[in-house]
């Protein structure tokens, strides 16, 4: 079973998304912060990582840096509000495989996880 | 004859006092009305405005947090990486070290991949000579600037270097030492963004962070403080802050926006001079010469607070630390009024000269006078037996019942806008408090008032002594003090050229 | 009572402020009670219901099938029926659903669409265009908006007058959005100054539009429209690049405002056509150092190299540092041409223009 880790401060989203990719399979592990996440980060190997990019204690920017750091093999897709064309360049530039703007539909989402933890 | 001149002398201080009792309560009772109306508006705003919309705009504003430290090192750590992580699209953190002594800056160094860059500071506003700037090697700390400069001896130098590596139309001036709400910069951004005319500066309310659960620069839970001293500063903020700074707000009066969190518009900071090295209140006199600028050159402008709490300090919990703060407070308002005499009552000033600066003379730098004359006298009519102690007990509980009333409306108006104490009990002990604080807490500030106005009157030096952080523990790392290779901004000649006329 | 009356007058305003503080702080505990009391009721409902909307919306939003029909409306008729009688457990779960299309769009933002209208959710807001207070009128009207939930367009006529600002901003916002024949109208019509917050929300419904609907934002670049006019129009042609619109653009450059001016050049500059650099140019001697600047930035985009000796002069001789970095940041943005000149500068250089060239230089540092 792979294994995601899912970083989100926003509760109803980490919730939901929770429930759609266990629904689909996935082990998922939650973080609200970006002090969990780093700590998860350290603690555990995982197929795949979803992160915002504002979070509290430590941005996703960073946290993409250390999965990096850590598990380069793990690919990581960025979910967040920002759709600046900076932002994005930004986080292709820190090591981050996708980048998804919300709003966005799960499916696609689900899809492009698909694509990047079998590959 | 004599004793006819002596009564309608006593009568007339007597009903003078009564008077300005009066005109302070009625005064009190406006701004608390207008805090309701300013909390409203703030709650309908929120639900209307989409802050989504900010947050993924392209062409929102920018703004530059600046964080002076110095001796920071049991928090540096923790809250500079709360300042990396507000809510915000465009911002940057510029903390500057104030040439501290302990291991602020080889912490920072450390945590942050720091290196030295040649980086073009401009010293508009000047200061103690900066020595070196730094920033971070990785990315993802790119927001992060640290100036490392020679200690300038209060907040206002070192403010001032922030302010000169400040790329950003908005600063944000707040203290490194202090937790703020991740929603800051979005939510203080809202009044200059939602009124037509030009918003210099916007304040929110500061709470005491002492018996809040902190983990690593985040507050966890919020409790109102258990120790006394702490708990009274805390009722005295929500008073100042749901009442007060809400009120003058609703009325584009703001006297002063507090030092541990203001956004400014920095243009016109720069304009106005910066912020003031001499000054021990330093907040309240930058707000002053912005708004003397706006006046002088004939531009509508306003000053806002938000009835959010986004800022949590730690309170003093040692009595002489209290009091050496309120002395510093109490010799800055003096300070403010022999340095701007000029402005009282000039129409040229607007409601700064006609309404911000008579209420503060008569009803903030005056009042611990008039108290202190009263008390005086209150201990001379016991002493010689002239007292009605019927009138007289009647006269302390119109007080007494005043402020214990306007304390516990401000402690609801508080609940209206956040519930920020989980437990109704803990509402309910803060209230409690406000029952003992006119005899316990209010007394204290008294002193410190007449000590300071005393110290400044006579001369004394100021000690501003260490507030006495504890802080959460972070790790200390033993280490020695940094040489600085590199560029040094300190001996730095700025060449200057002929201005020639361009041409193609 | 007599004796009230026989209390010398500071004394009977004591006594009345007194029991007037009395009264005060009953109701203030009343109401701190009552607040406390609220909040702990909706905690607890949010509580209540949370489980059962995750549910609801997990069979008939995330996981749902469009050909168990039975099933889905057999759902729908017993939420109907067991709670959403009550309006408070309808406004949380509307909130619920406003949250969820903030963060899912497509089939998934559809579907909660129809979830709101198979609800008949939007009766709340509905009867909320009635009310005359303009709280109320404004939610519900933002609600509507959000839900895609068609209002009589005549409304909206009659609201872009009201008398309170927030109503006339929503009216606009939702003209821009629903009207299908002449969204822009409320650029025509507009009298007053928009703030800055009702620009961002413009600017975010207008560039989700449908391109077919984007007009010349240059239309309304002129003299005649208000400052916060331009200024909204000046962003929007630079994020459709409208090319076409930099001849007008060059007229603004007259325009006695100087905060306008600054932003017309910098628009022109994001624009990156240099038939514009000949204009910006001209202006440069007599300018303000604002304007200045963004003139050197501008010469920065559109980066044709033919005023790279005016930058590399900028650097070499204006005692402004903000100058002279702006100079040099446009120099390097000229590629390999300024890279160039770039080279000159550091040779020649002192110390300090060194750490004016490392500084643009450096890819770390954004500004």
């Amino acid at each position: 079973m792979k294994t995601i880790l899912l970083i989100e401060n926003d509760l109803l989203l980490l919730k939901t998304m929770e429930a759609i990719l266990s629904a689909k399979g996935y082990r998922v592990s939650l973080s609200k912060d970006g002090k969990e996440a780093l700590q998860q980060v350290h603690d555990n190997q995982f197929d795949l990582v979803i992160t915002d990019l504002m979070l509290p204690y430590a941005s996703g920017m960073e946290i993409i840096e250390k999965v990096k750091e850590q598990q380069p093999q793990t690919p990581v897709i960025i979910v967040s509000s920002s759709h600046s064309e900076e932002s994005i360049i930004e986080g292709f530039h820190i090591g981050a495989d996708d980048y998804i703007t919300k709003p966005f539909t799960p499916s696609e989402l689900l899809s492009r996880i698909n694509r990047l933890i079998n590959r | 004859m004599k004793e006819t001149f002596y009564s309608y002398l006593v009568q007339f201080y007597e009903h003078s006092v009564f008077i300005y009792c009066i005109a302070l309560f009625t005064l009190y009772a406006l701004l608390t009305g207008m805090s309701r109306i300013v909390i409203n508006r703030n709650k309908f705003l929120n639900r209307f405005r989409d802050y989504n919309t900010l947050l993924t705009s392209p062409v929102a504003a920018g703004i530059s947090v600046i964080a002076p430290a110095y001796n920071e090192s049991a928090n540096i750590i923790s809250n500079v990486r709360s300042l990396l992580t507000f809510n915000y699209p465009k911002f940057e953190v510029i903390v500057v070290n104030d040439g501290s002594t302990d291991d602020t800056l080889s912490l920072l160094i450390e945590e942050f991949a720091l290196v030295q860059t040649n980086y073009t500071y401009i010293p508009t506003l000047s200061t103690k000579p900066v020595r070196t700037i730094y920033r971070s090697s990785k990315k993802a700390y790119s927001q992060l600037i640290v100036v490392d400069k020679e200690n300038g001896g209060c907040k206002a130098d070192a403010v001032n270097a922030g302010i000169n590596a400040a790329h950003h139309p908005y600063f944000l001036n707040t203290d490194v030492d202090c937790i703020l709400d991740n929603d800051t910069l979005i939510k203080l951004i809202q009044p200059i963004l939602e009124e037509r005319k030009t918003v210099i500066a916007v304040g929110a309310s500061l709470r005491i962070s002492n018996s809040c659960d902190i983990d690593d620069g985040m507050i966890n839970r919020i409790r109102p403080p258990k120790q006394l001293l702490a708990s009274f500063q805390e009722i005295e903020y929500t008073r100042s802050f749901s009442m007060g700074k809400l009120g003058w707000s609703g009325m584009n009066a703001v006297p002063n926006v507090s030092g541990a969190l203001g956004l400014f518009n920095k243009r016109i900071a720069i304009k106005a001079g910066g912020y003031n090295s001499g000054s021990f209140a330093e907040d309240m006199d930058i707000i002053v010469r912005m708004s003397k600028y706006m006046c002088d050159t004939n531009q509508d402008y306003a000053i806002r607070y938000i009835p959010q709490t986004l800022c949590w300090t730690e309170g003093p919990t040692r009595l002489k630390v209290l009091v050496r703060q309120r002395v510093r407070w109490a010799r800055g308002l003096w300070q403010l009024f022999a340095s701007h005499a000029k402005i009282i009552f000039n129409p040229k000033y607007k409601r700064l000269g006609m309404v911000v600066f008579p209420y503060n003379l008569f009803f903030e730098l005056l009042a611990p006078i008039i108290e202190t004359i009263g008390i005086i006298y209150y201990v001379y009519i016991v002493v010689t037996h002239q007292i009605n102690w019927h009138f007289a007990i009647i006269l302390l509980l119109f007080v007494y019942c005043f402020s214990v009333f306007i304390t516990v409306t401000s402690i609801l108006w508080d609940q209206l806008i956040f519930r920020h104490y989980r437990s109704w009990k803990e509402v309910v002990a803060l209230a409690a408090k406000s029952l003992l604080e006119p005899f316990l807490y209010h007394p204290l500030l008294l002193f410190s008032a007449i000590k300071g106005y005393l110290f400044q009157l006579f001369g004394k030096k100021q000690n501003w002594g260490d507030m006495e952080r504890k802080g959460a523990a972070k790790k200390q790392i033993e280490a020695e003090a940094i040489p600085v290779p590199g560029p040094n901004y300190a001996n730095m000649e700025i060449p200057v050229y002929k201005k020639k006329q361009i041409h193609e | 009572m007599t004796q009230f009356f026989q209390f010398p007058l500071f004394i009977q305003i004591a006594l009345v402020v007194i029991i007037l503080c009395l009264i005060g702080l009953m109701f203030t505990s009343i109401g701190m009670a009552s607040t406390r009391w609220l909040g702990y009721k909706n905690a607890q409902l949010t509580e209540k219901y949370e489980p059962i909307f995750l549910k609801l919306f997990t069979q008939l939003v995330f996981d749902f099938h469009p050909e168990r029909t039975a099933e889905n409306a057999q759902t729908i008729a017993l939420a109907e029926k067991e709670y959403l009688q009550s309006k408070k457990v309808r406004r949380l779960l509307v909130g619920y659903i406003l949250h969820y299309k903030t963060l899912f769009s497509g089939s998934v933002g559809r579907r909660l669409v129809s979830l709101y209208k198979d609800f008949d959710l939007q009766r709340d807001a509905l009867s909320g265009l009635k009310s005359n207070r303009k709280e109320t009128l404004v939610l519900a009207l933002k609600e509507l908006l959000d839900m895609q939930v068609p209002v009589d367009p005549l409304l909206f006529t009659v609201l872009k007058k009201h008398k309170q600002i927030q109503v006339r901003e929503m009216a606009r916002r939702c003209i821009l959005t629903l009207s299908e024949q002449n969204p822009f109208q409320v650029f025509d019509e507009l009298n007053e100054p928009l703030s800055q917050w009702e620009q961002l929300e413009l600017f975010k419904v207008i560039s989700e539009m449908n391109y077919n609907k984007i007009p010349k934002f240059a239309h309304w670049i002129h003299d005649k429209s208000d400052p916060s006019l331009i200024s909204l129009c000046l962003k929007l042609t630079v994020y459709f690049q409208q090319y076409d619109s930099v001849p007008i653009l060059i007229k603004m450059l007259k325009t006695t405002d100087v905060t306008l001016r600054a932003e017309v050049i910098n628009a022109l500059g994001k624009l990156h056509q240099p038939e514009c650099e000949a204009a910006m140019v001209k202006l440069y001697d007599n300018e303000v150092e604002a304007v200045k600047i963004e003139i050197i930035k501008a010469l920065g985009r559109t980066g044709s190299g033919d005023y790279l000796n005016l930058l590399k002069s900028i650097f070499d001789h204006e005692p402004s540092v903000l100058l002279r970095k702006h100079a040099a940041k446009s120099i390097i943005k000229h590629d390999a041409l300024g890279k160039r000149v770039y080279d000159v500068l550091y040779k020649q250089g002192q110390a300090a223009d060194r750490i004016i060239l490392d500084h643009v230089a450096n890819t770390n540092i954004k500004y």
